[in-house]
């Protein structure tokens, strides 16, 4: 099993996740962050009000950032995912152990 | 419960058009309503609600189709139907223990064929499902997969060797998957393999399986068992499946990029309302 594994831990990189439409029922970051931790990614949630879209950056093997994309794609019945955008991300800042809801304080 | 109207006011099929005899009714339950499909003696048929209405009818791709409710859209085309050289194979239908949209699904999955269809649709170790292009067509509103490849031990009943087989799916309605595949006599075509399912319930389901192929050799029994023994080894997976209806919330799953078909579709019948058989909330 540890054979399996290496080449996904060797292709870890980090991306930032931009999730449009109707997304604004607050337990979809509850979703994400469960999605997130199942796949065993680092990283962050968090809703930019402003923009009106859930963000969030994650870092990991490309194969699970790929199925973060399409489960979230579809997420909760409570939501509809109209686009997720990804773009490559050079996080200079420490990365969370583990994937978290970023707040207003943070 | 209450059925959707979206899930109400399509078209289903009710029963293969020529096994009908006169003056023989015939009754189903589509979605806990019993109907009855009788040919007259003027050869018409007609389907009838259990309250004697009328129902709605379509006689197409061999199939009888009515509606428990009032379809204001006419039944998908199947071009290729039309095109000379083609036989017709309608396979009759199989009676599935699980959500109609789930045997759908299963439908549009590639990668379960070296595993279930061992030696036949797939065989380890070409189990690989290279990438593919899936999109929701808005304009014809059908979710479409194309430049899809796999390696297959024995792509069709005319197929004689292995080969790389390529497939497009399409969806045209919730409980409708038509697969096109490359037609081992004739590489440069398509064959075209559809699969019209008739919801009983949420967890119970007929499916028929009709194919439009190009195949002169094989004889009409041996394509129709080729076919029914592919889907009954789908039905032991199909019948095992927990939950028994299709989550539309994936929480408790993972899926991943061999499963982006699956996920167009439950976007789509998200989209669509289209809840009859399918899970909302995961538990």
């Amino acid at each position: 099993m540890i054979r399996d594994t290496q080449p996904l831990m060797m292709n870890r990189q980090t991306e930032l996740f931009r999730f449009s439409g109707d997304v604004s029922d607050p337990d979809f970051l509850d979703w994400i962050c469960h999605r997130a931790n199942r796949l065993g990614l680092n990283g962050w949630v968090r809703k930019n009000a402003a923009g009106g879209f859930i963000e969030a950056l994650a870092s990991g093997p490309e194969e699970l950032l790929d199925a973060m994309e399409l489960g979230c794609s579809l997420g909760p019945i409570t939501v509809w995912v109209e686009t997720v955008v990804r773009c490559p991300h050079d996080s200079d800042g420490p990365m969370p152990n583990g994937f978290k809801i970023l707040t207003q304080a943070d | 419960m209450t059925i959707s109207d979206v899930a109400r006011n399509d078209w289903y099929p009710v029963a293969i058009e020529n096994l009908l005899i006169e003056g023989q009714p015939e009754t189903v339950v589509l979605m806990g309503e019993t109907l009855t499909i009788l040919r007259a003696a003027d050869d018409q048929i007609k389907v009838t609600a259990a309250d004697g209405s009328e129902c709605p009818l379509t006689l197409r791709y061999g199939h009888v189709w009515s509606s428990i409710g009032r379809p204001e859209h006419a039944l998908f085309d199947i071009p290729e139907a039309a095109e000379e050289g083609r036989r017709m194979v309608d396979c009759g239908p199989v009676r599935v223990k699980a959500s109609p949209l789930r045997v759908v699904e299963n439908f549009l999955d590639i990668a379960h064929f070296p595993f279930v269809h061992t030696d036949i649709l797939g065989a380890e170790p070409h189990t690989e499902v290279e990438p593919y292009k899936v999109e929701i067509r808005d304009t014809v509103d059908e979710v479409w997969a194309t430049k899809v490849r796999f390696f297959q031990p024995q792509a069709a009943k005319s197929a004689e060797e292995g080969q790389m087989t390529d497939y497009m799916y399409r969806v045209p309605a919730p409980c409708v998957s038509i697969l096109y595949k490359t037609s081992p006599p004739r590489p440069g075509a398509w064959d075209v393999i559809g699969l019209f399912v008739r919801p009983i319930s949420e967890e119970l389901c007929d499916a028929y399986a009709w194919m439009a192929l190009y195949d002169e050799d094989s004889n009409q029994t041996d394509l129709v068992q080729f076919q029914q023994m592919i889907f009954l080894q789908d039905r032991s997976i199909l019948e095992n499946q927990i939950p028994r209806l299709l989550p539309l919330d994936p929480k408790m799953e993972i899926p991943t990029r061999a499963d982006t078909t699956s996920v167009a579709y439950r976007r789509w019948l998200k989209r669509k309302g289209m809840t009859y058989g399918a899970q909302l909330v995961a538990r």
